[in-house]
């Protein structure tokens, strides 16, 4: 081992660390409001960096799919308000097939026109290439977003109705799976099994502090990172929003006595950690600038390891456990080889598991009768 | 019976009619093809099957097979071992295929070819390069080269032409058999025979990482020539601009595991210089070029963008055509009541095959394993440049 290494293996420990604590945030977010482990997430830090990837590299295709999601999602949300309205049942009808045919209308437009390449064309003509760097960021929020409605509805909302408790039953979870698999699948089937790479608007960016290399754009995101954590854990201790969630997190059964519209609340905890995932996938792609379908499962099971290290539904928690496993891992790496690096990540998480059942920061609260 | 029940037992029947594949008609020949058309392989297997339509598009227009036009039955085994094995086994007893070209992988020829022995039919899988897969069977023929032998092809080529290459480190995948292979058993005795001096021990890495600076920051500030690097496409364009992120810019050096046409565009200029092999070169001669350019119009017709086919694409092209020199030379006729007898006439006839593809000269060991030509190219402008060619050596029989 070359001990003159240490400072920099030390700096990769942490900006790997940042790669996974924006993910480990969003896990730790659902668990601790919902109780359940959201396997959407792997998929939609995934999508969000390879949406990211395609506007880059100018693929049209990824502006059709990010409409069609939308009309989807929109269609939905109008079903959703026209089922509520108190209007006459053959109104509904009416409105229901009218919503029905003009969606049908809207996908056959997009799949016969396909109007990604012209907006492309336009705006490179526009505002040059470097134009798709802002559409990019915003195709990958603006499509994580209504995905996590859609899949809010479909692991969250549909089970309460249905069952009248969420997280009594495996259903979620099995159906958070069924939407990762859907979600990689679409992305293999669009742009196949390959890695998919890209050039980093900062190029190779870094600078030497002594024998250290900083990457630039790897250093800013880890401060975003943070920064953003720093700005949902200001958010949940000071805003109205923030309070009605550390209600549900706390009682969900009392919330509602004290004008907590669970309802609504729920798909914005969704939103949130959904545009949590989007933000660590953009930032993926800037920083390595190689995607591929699978790097969501990759990065989500250390995430969760790191997760549960620091205490599930914690989210200073997450943020210490995903950079102490970031740190665990380089070091295992450097000192024992690659071979054999899962073994004191996993080993590190029982032994605290043991020592502190909960977690570094955990608290009991977690555990079942949530909704 | 209700309306209901015979509506549903009539689309049973309709489902059961439609799904199942007939077996071979007698005025046909039945060649199965085993990919992953789905999954992990999908990328490569799509172009895989493009070419293996191309190849019996041409056959059937010039003819077909001893006057029988030729059938693909195929198979999407999602790159999973077990499928490979339901696929074999679908060929022999379902489809009447009389050879099978695939399964795709190590993984699946490792379970596939012990199913294809029980069912005496061969198959040839066109990317399986994992030492001693096929020796145990007597079916299994493998239309790979072995990594060793073009390793060593690529330091001949670098000493034959005195471009220097005193010393290097290595940098493997630690779960792939094959890179593991190639960068623990391979790579490291050839460069210790060839007299390079290894920086030091071998530097692994896992083929899903997303992050291997703590595997490059150990690569920092060795003098070293070239930096052996024995893992899948992906992986391999990740180290190699984590290398270049860190200012590690020495030349990358390789097998056949990413010589992947992928790379000029994957790798783009921090390649250059990259040294590697690959079985097939796309500017050849006349029937390559031909070929190629049918690949790349075959492929784009399904919205896949490819510049030239992978080595093994070409594999895949050149199984149909040998399985037809085959066939013909072995008289063999599809008809469904000699399939047993038959298949195992191709079978024969692959053992003392001698036959001229795309590719170059083919022929195949007792083990099972061909032996194709090596083409050691290197990266230059993001373009594949032919630095040495290798004519397959004879097959020992």
């Amino acid at each position: 081992m070359d001990l003159s290494q240490l400072p920099q293996q030390i700096v990769n420990g942490l900006m790997l660390g940042g790669v996974y604590v924006m993910v480990a945030v969003a896990f730790t977010l659902i668990i601790g409001m919902l109780n359940f482990l959201n396997f959407t997430v792997p998929a939609l830090f995934m999508l969000a960096a390879v949406l990211m990837w395609a506007i880059l590299e100018g693929h049209g295709i990824a502006l059709d799919l990010t409409a069609i999601a939308v009309l989807l999602v929109l269609a939905m949300m109008v079903a959703d308000r026209l089922q509520q309205a108190r209007l006459p049942a053959s109104v509904k009808t009416v409105g229901a097939l009218g919503l029905v045919a003009g969606a049908c209308v809207f996908l056959w437009l997009i799949l016969s026109f396909k109007p990604g390449p012209a907006v492309f064309a336009w705006l490179d003509g526009a505002v040059g290439a470097s134009g798709r760097w802002l559409l990019g960021i915003v195709v990958a929020f603006a499509t994580v977003a209504v995905l996590s409605l859609l899949i809010e509805r479909f692991t969250y909302r549909y089970m309460k109705a249905k069952y009248g408790d969420a997280t009594e039953h495996a259903l979620p979870l099995v159906s958070s799976l069924g939407f990762l698999i859907v979600i990689e699948h679409t992305v293999i089937s669009t742009w196949g099994s390959d890695s998919l790479t890209t050039e980093s608007p900062f190029g190779n960016a870094s600078f030497e502090l002594g024998p250290v290399l900083f990457s630039v754009p790897q250093l800013l995101s880890l401060i975003l990172s943070l920064a953003i954590v720093f700005g949902l854990s200001v958010m949940l201790k000071t805003t109205k929003l923030g309070r009605a969630l550390r209600s549900i997190a706390e009682r969900p059964d009392t919330a509602p006595l004290m004008g907590v519209e669970v309802s609504r609340i729920v798909p914005v905890v969704y939103v949130i950690a959904g545009l949590l995932c989007a933000t660590a996938g953009i930032l993926f792609t800037i920083n390595y600038t190689t995607v591929d379908a699978y790097i969501g499962d990759t990065v989500a099971t250390v995430a969760i390891a790191g997760m549960v290290l620091g205490g599930l539904g914690n989210v200073w928690g997450a943020i210490v456990g995903a950079m102490l496993i970031g740190m665990v891992e380089v070091m295992s790496i450097y000192m024992v080889g690659a071979t054999f690096k899962k073994i004191p990540i996993w080993g590190l998480l029982l032994l605290i598991l043991i020592v502190r059942p909960t977690g570094l920061f955990g608290h009991t609260a977690i555990g079942k009768g949530k909704f | 019976m209700s309306m209901r029940k015979t509506l549903l037992a009539a689309a049973l029947v309709a489902a059961g009619a439609a799904a199942g594949t007939p077996a071979a008609a007698k005025n046909e020949i039945v060649i199965g093809a085993s990919l992953g058309l789905t999954g992990i392989y999908s990328t490569i297997a799509k172009t895989t099957e493009v070419a293996i339509d191309i190849a019996v598009a041409e056959i059937n227009a010039a003819g077909g097979i001893n006057g029988k036009k030729v059938r693909v039955a195929k198979f999407d085994t999602a790159g999973d071992p077990k499928q490979a094995v339901v696929a074999v086994r679908k060929f022999a007893r379902d489809d009447g295929a009389l050879a099978v070209v695939g399964p795709f992988s190590s993984s699946e020829a490792r379970v596939a070819f012990a199913a294809g022995e029980r069912e005496k039919i061969v198959q040839i899988p066109n990317a399986s390069s994992a030492p001693k897969l096929a020796d145990k069977f007597s079916y299994a023929f493998r239309m790979t080269e072995n990594e060793g032998l073009q390793f060593q092809r690529v330091i001949s080529t670098l000493k034959n032409r005195g471009m220097p290459i005193g010393s290097a480190a290595i940098m493997y995948g630690t779960d792939d058999v094959v890179s593991k292979a190639v960068g623990l058993f391979i790579m490291k005795p050839i460069f210790e025979k060839n007299g390079v001096k290894l920086a030091k021990a071998p530097i692994g890495f896992e083929t899903k990482a997303v992050d291997v600076s703590a595997q490059v920051t150990q690569l920092k500030g060795q003098k070293i020539d070239y930096v052996g690097l024995a893992g899948i496409t992906p992986v391999a364009v990740r180290v190699l601009k984590e290398m270049r992120r860190q200012g590690v810019m020495t030349p990358i050096i390789g097998a056949q595991i990413w010589a992947d046409p992928e790379i000029t565009r994957q790798m783009a200029k921090d390649g250059e210089g990259a040294v590697f092999s690959a079985w097939f070169w796309y500017k050849k001669d006349e029937r390559s070029r031909e070929f190629t350019r049918k690949f790349v119009e075959g492929n784009k017709k399904r919205g896949i963008d490819k510049p030239f086919p992978h080595h093994v694409d070409a594999s895949a092209y050149d199984a149909v055509y040998l399985l037809k020199q085959v066939m013909e030379e072995q008289k063999v006729t599809g008809d469904p009541d000699k399939v047993a007898e038959e298949r195992t006439r191709i079978r024969d006839g692959l053992n003392t095959v001698v036959f001229n593809g795309v590719i170059g000269q083919i022929c195949f060991e007792k083990t099972g394993d061909a032996q194709l030509p090596g083409y050691v190219m290197t990266m230059k402008n993001s373009e594949w440049v032919l630095l040495g060619e290798h004519k397959s050596l004879p097959c020992k029989k």
